[in-house]
């Protein structure tokens, strides 16, 4: 953001600083993905209905706008660090690295299901067979050499820096937003003629909501049944790692007031309100006119509404947001090793996803794969908001790991790895679904945090004195 | 001038993308139509917009 300082381990200058507009611009593009794609239409796949999915999405995202603006920036506009920066002082330097090497590996798979997004447009133009809701492995040799294909362009783009794609995707943005309006009033429009129904009220197009595009059935095999509360919190924690994760700390330490964690509604609710709806309208009505059709593939559900528009947002979609993922994975393993060539880590980076991205399995259980990037990140935000707002009325140090001079502070390893694996350990066992395990999860991280502190600190303070 | 003329063909080229599809679910063109025009759309939006873009951090 900024130009010639990304100010990675000083607190951000007032000069530097942006306005509200910057981060509706931001938040608009980075939120309208791809990935907009795949989880419209597994919503449908889930059995979903009208009320749960329109009022669950308005909700959930409401609480996500809530939390960048209450947890986030306000952490971030009084501290002003990078989030990897903040960690490092508060864990110590080693956690960073490990905490590095999962985000590193969590941005692989999603850039994977990206690219295998914008391989679905290539599958319309050359035929070739696509997978199916429920495969696991790649299904063709034309599957495979289209991921390879479009995975080693983005990852040799991304490795050679990707400033020309960051000012495509910039130009794209509201391009990109209006095509999945579009596909929405396209997909309602062949719903009518499908149906034969008419709309001459509100209560009209509702009606056609609740009895053909949203019916609220069964799920389809293999998929989890979606309730009100799974919708909620889905669109709540879709992008837990950013909000109550705290990751967005390094993109709202540029804001001038922290109530510019509003902007973040942009996002939601054009990209995770109507970009979901539109597609999971498409896909709808792809089920409508053959029940048996159940593979959830973007570009044929694009094609059929709108031509080559459709495949070109597709791939734009698809390519604008695998880019800054691969790049930001690429940096992320860069910092485990920091005397490894950036274009040659960043290069295999994008490899490694072009792999993931032949494995449809990531794509079609986007929705699980997304609680559980957000579960494993999740806990280092609730060390954070807890260093920074109770730790020193606790009577304890914030900032633990830099002011003791180490390089691992175990409460905050404590607290992460201790959380995951309550919460991994209650989904497995069946005492809860991964969609909600986050919620106890963050004051499971907390009280593990204070309280591990407390005895840590407690026996180290004679050495700290 | 240049300038004027970017942002009127960006404009258009934005609402030749939505307009049409709005056009279609009234039942007032038909989808070939629509698409056509979508397509004119795009290519008048990424004709202007990047220049635009260009202009503007020059």
């Amino acid at each position: 953001m900024a130009e010639h300082s990304e100010y990675e381990r000083e607190p951000v200058p007032p000069r530097a600083q942006l306005g509200f507009r910057s981060f509706i611009g931001q938040y608009a593009g980075e939120h309208t993905a791809g990935t907009e794609l795949m989880i419209g239409p597994l919503f449908v796949a889930a059995g979903v209905g009208a009320a749960d999915l329109v009022l669950g999405l308005l909700i959930g995202n409401l609480l996500a706008v809530l939390s960048w603006s209450c947890l986030t920036a306000p952490i971030a506009t009084r501290v002003r660090l990078t989030l990897y920066y903040q960690l490092e002082k508060i864990a110590g330097r080693r956690v960073v690295v490990f905490y590095d090497a999962v985000n590193g590996i969590a941005f692989c798979f999603l850039a994977g299901s990206m690219i295998t997004v914008s391989a679905t447009a290539l599958g319309v133009w050359f035929g070739f067979p696509m997978p199916g809701l429920n495969d696991l492995y790649p299904n063709s040799v034309g599957w495979v050499l289209a991921v390879l294909a479009i995975g080693g362009l983005i990852a040799w783009v991304a490795a050679a820096g990707y400033t020309v794609v960051a000012r495509v995707a910039n130009c794209a943005a509201p391009w990109m937003v209006l095509v999945f309006i579009a596909f929405g009033l396209i997909g309602l429009k062949d719903f009518l003629d499908a149906t034969g129904a008419t709309i001459d009220s509100p209560a009209d197009l509702w009606a056609l909501a609740e009895t053909v595009i949203w019916t609220g059935g069964e799920p389809l095999p293999g998929q989890t049944k979606f309730t009100f509360w799974h919708v909620m919190f889905f669109a709540w924690f879709a992008n837990m790692a950013m909000h109550v994760g705290m990751s967005d700390l390094t993109v709202l330490r540029y804001a001038r007031r922290a109530r510019y964690g509003l902007a973040s509604a942009a996002g939601m609710y054009l990209g995770h309100f109507l970009a979901w709806i539109a597609a999971s309208i498409l896909f709808a009505l792809q089920l409508h006119r053959d029940p048996t059709d159940t593979d959830v593939l973007p570009g044929p559900l694009a094609a059929g509404a709108c031509g080559v528009v459709g495949l070109l947002c597709v791939i734009v979609a698809g390519w604008t947001t695998a880019n800054p993922t691969i790049y930001r994975a690429g940096l992320a393993f860069q910092a485990i090793v920091p005397t490894a060539s950036r274009f040659r880590v960043t290069l295999l980076t994008g490899l490694g996803c072009t792999v993931a991205g032949m494995f449809p399995a990531v794509a079609m259980k986007l929705l699980g794969f997304v609680a559980l990037y957000g579960l494993a990140l999740m806990p280092m935000g609730a060390v954070i908001f807890c260093d920074y707002w109770l730790v020193r009325r606790l009577g304890l140090t914030p900032f633990y790991a830099e002011a003791a001079g180490r390089d691992v502070n175990w409460a905050a390893v404590l607290a992460w790895l201790g959380t995951l694996v309550a919460c991994l350990g209650a989904v497995q066992l069946g005492y809860i679904e991964i969609y909600f395990a986050s919620l106890p999860g963050w004051f499971i991280a907390a009280l593990v945090y204070l309280a591990a502190s407390r005895l840590l600190q407690g026996a180290a303070r004679p050495a700290l004195a | 001038m240049m300038k004027k003329l970017l942002t009127l063909i960006s404009v258009a080229g934005l609402l030749l993308v939505i307009a049409p599809p709005i056009a279609y679910l009234a039942g007032q063109i038909d989808k070939t139509t629509m698409m056509h025009l979508m397509l004119a759309g795009t290519l008048a939006w990424f004709a202007g917009a990047p220049l635009l873009a260009a202009g503007a951090r020059r």
